[in-house]
């Protein structure tokens, strides 16, 4: 068992990673920061970068060792950009730390239920064997770049080359990332995805419930409490193979897992930010930053995202009153919807990929 | 969803997508109910507006409330839970199985709670009395919260109508997730493989676990048509039918059929299958070995088979030097 402490320590390694993203975008003297917004912020950063190294590297055709390197390069200069800011912007950086702290003192109690009820759920997933059929695929295609040595040129079900790209998942290039960073770290990929990367999609479900029911209850700590705990308690009941819960409970090494549990409901939270401002510059920037960074983690944010957008921030436009906030949104949902004509396009068989030069 | 077709469904398929989603649970019934609860009463105290200033009046709270959740509702029922809007959709492009995703937009978990939350903090006092502000008053309000609160944890395990771990909760057997016998029948075959890439046919659970776990190991039969034969698609008869080489070893291995070993051994033959592995328990041992098999390896559970291929083909991976001399960029000095 000592073998599982090293992935789980790396659920740390990339929660600090997405921060140090998120703080390289957000940092600022003029702008206070918000820890969590960061967080979420750096997340889809991180897969936005990574969706512009990789899809370069599939269309020219070059090996996974290559990606590693841009990626390593990426990851090291974001990430030092994100400790220069966070040192430049000083006060308005060490503020919002030490306000948390002062914050979590004065709610320990209701942050310890919070800690202890997540960490509890994590625990019990990550220690229970499932049998998940789509795991063949995706952590399938991890195993098999690495084996080859090659970015989605083979197929994860036989070992077989492939002549085209699949489309469904040429933009959804999130287990890419994941061979990426089981090459640079020497770790296996069942470790990396079923323990690493299902404990970062619970670490941020966690992470949205507590933004959601902060802004919901203005902060109220006892119901934001509660409502984590019966949020986290619901995902064990509302079980099937379908539900958001069911991808968060078993299928935990799937973008898909992000999209239901991370991406949908951080929309909620960015709507709830802007019903209470509908001109807050920073929740506009994370929808944005939703709407680019999500379609790695799988191709259904291609239709859900947009239509997340459509029914949340079209409302709000209506309810505040707020020209402005149709525009913006519907930039936001550019390139979803971009990216579904990509596809239809390759339904229709007028855009093809192919794994060589032709 | 793989058994919802939206031309065979037509406006109904709404109604069923949404049962097939929720199949039996009545969460979805709990969350209308509790963003009812939500936008009817809301929150007693703390909102946001100014100038509504009746203290604990639960209308103007339930303002706030009926504007976070009522508008995106209304507009679901008008789009993604209309029964036009899949059909429409459907004929553009095909959303069969993907449709049920987009009842991922409502915000089930996120209302249940926040309702579960409001009433505990907010509604419990009554059920412990006066809600006075001395020792015993405090006492009751916290055992009328704690009531409460365990009452709607039981209300979620009731909606639910199942758990998680209702066939019993199975603590992981390795590190990685997976049978502890996958990496042993990984290291039989390379053990007993003269090339990198053997070929293999497993059961179907290891079919689809084994590449997992070792990805230079080759499969034969792909996912849908193991899912396939699964569902019943193959037959003896699919199965001894001219040239349906892979059907032949999905019969034998995947569903225990023994059809005729020649056939099967042309199936290994035309597929260059190197191994073969099956369940010890599960009856198919007796009928590979007197169709030729060598028992190369067992272990807790499962044996394995070598079948010597008349007309080996040994995969080499595709070699792309050429191609990126040919199309040169700027970062190749780290190939």
């Amino acid at each position: 068992m000592l073998q599982a402490v090293f992935p789980v320590l790396l659920i740390a390694v990339n929660l600090i990673l997405y921060f140090l993203f998120g703080a390289a975008l957000c940092c600022s003297k003029r702008k206070e920061l918000s820890l969590t917004r960061t967080l979420f912020a750096g997340l889809f950063f991180y897969y936005f970068l990574f969706s512009l190294c990789c899809i370069p590297v599939m269309l020219r055709w070059r090996p996974l060792h290559v990606l590693t390197s841009i990626w390593t390069a990426v990851v090291v200069t974001v990430t030092v950009i994100g400790v220069f800011r966070a040192f430049r912007a000083g006060k308005s950086f060490l503020d919002p730390i030490k306000k948390a702290g002062a914050f979590l003192s004065e709610h320990l109690a209701a942050f310890l239920i919070i800690a202890a009820a997540a960490v509890g759920f994590a625990a019990v997933i990550l220690c229970s064997y499932q049998f998940t059929l789509d795991a063949s695929y995706y952590v399938g295609s991890v195993t098999t770049a690495l084996q080859t040595d090659t970015v989605n040129m083979y197929d994860p079900f036989t070992g077989e080359w492939l002549d085209h790209y699949e489309m469904r998942y040429f933009f959804a290039t999130f287990p890419m990332n994941d061979a990426v960073l089981c090459s640079l770290l020497n770790i296996h990929p069942l470790l990396w995805c079923k323990i690493t990367m299902a404990g970062t999609a619970m670490a941020m479900t966690a992470v949205v419930l507590y933004m959601t029911g902060r802004q919901l209850f203005l902060s109220d700590m006892k119901k934001t409490a509660l409502f984590i705990i019966f949020a986290l308690t619901a995902n064990f009941f509302m079980i099937t193979i379908y539900t958001t819960s069911a991808f968060l409970t078993t299928r935990t090494y799937e973008g898909k897992c992000l999209l239901a549990n991370v991406v949908i409901p951080g929309m909620i939270y960015i709507y709830l930010c802007l019903l209470q401002d509908s001109k807050d510059r920073g929740a506009w920037l994370l929808l944005f930053l939703i709407s680019i960074g999500s379609p790695v983690l799988s191709s259904s944010a291609n239709m859900l995202v947009p239509a997340m957008t459509g029914v949340t921030i079209l409302p709000l436009a209506l309810l505040r009153r707020d020209v402005t906030a149709a525009a913006k949104s519907f930039i936001c949902m550019l390139p979803g919807v971009m990216l579904t004509l990509v596809y239809v396009l390759y339904v229709k068989n007028i855009v093809v990929f192919y794994t060589y030069p032709r | 969803m793989q058994n919802l077709n939206i031309a065979e469904a037509g406006f109904g398929y709404i109604f069923k997508c949404i049962c097939t989603y929720y199949e039996g649970n009545i969460y979805f019934l709990l969350y209308i109910l509790s963003m009812a609860f939500l936008c009817i009463f809301g929150e007693k105290g703390g909102h946001p507006f100014p100038g509504e200033g009746f203290p604990g009046i639960r209308a103007e709270n339930g303002r706030r409330m009926r504007e976070l959740f009522l508008p995106q509702f209304i507009l679901m029922v008008l789009t993604v839970y209309n029964p036009v809007f899949p059909v429409a959709l459907n004929s553009f492009f095909d959303v069969n199985k993907e449709y049920y995703r987009f009842l991922w937009m409502s915000p089930v978990i996120i209302s249940i709670s926040a309702a579960g939350a409001v009433l505990v903090t907010e509604y419990s006092s009554g059920i412990s009395g006066n809600g006075s502000a001395d020792d015993a008053g405090s006492e009751g309000r916290r055992a009328g919260r704690s009531f409460v609160a365990f009452v709607f944890i039981i209300c979620l395990l009731a909606a639910g109508g199942s758990f998680l771990y209702k066939d019993g909760y199975i603590v992981s057997p390795t590190v990685y997730h997976m049978p502890t016998e996958i990496p042993e029948v990984a290291e039989i075959i390379h053990e007993n493989s003269d090339v990198e890439y053997p070929r293999a046919v497993f059961e179907y659970d290891y079919n689809m676990m084994i590449r997992q776990y070792d990805a230079s190991i080759l499969l034969v039969c792909d996912r849908e048509a193991y899912l396939d034969a699964m569902a019943g698609k193959v037959t003896y008869d699919t199965a001894m039918e001219h040239g349906a080489y892979i059907d032949r070893l999905l019969a034998v291995v995947g569903l225990g059929i023994k059809i005729r070993q020649s056939r099967f051994i042309s199936a290994l033959d035309h597929t260059h299958t190197e191994f073969v592995v099956v369940t010890t328990s599960g009856g198919m041992v007796p009928y590979l070995k007197e169709a030729g098999l060598t028992v190369v390896g067992e272990t807790a559970n499962h044996t394995v088979f070598r079948h010597i291929n008349e007309e080996p083909e040994v995969f080499e991976p595709a070699d792309y030097s050429e191609v990126w001399r040919l199309t040169p960029q700027i970062y190749d000095f780290l190939l």
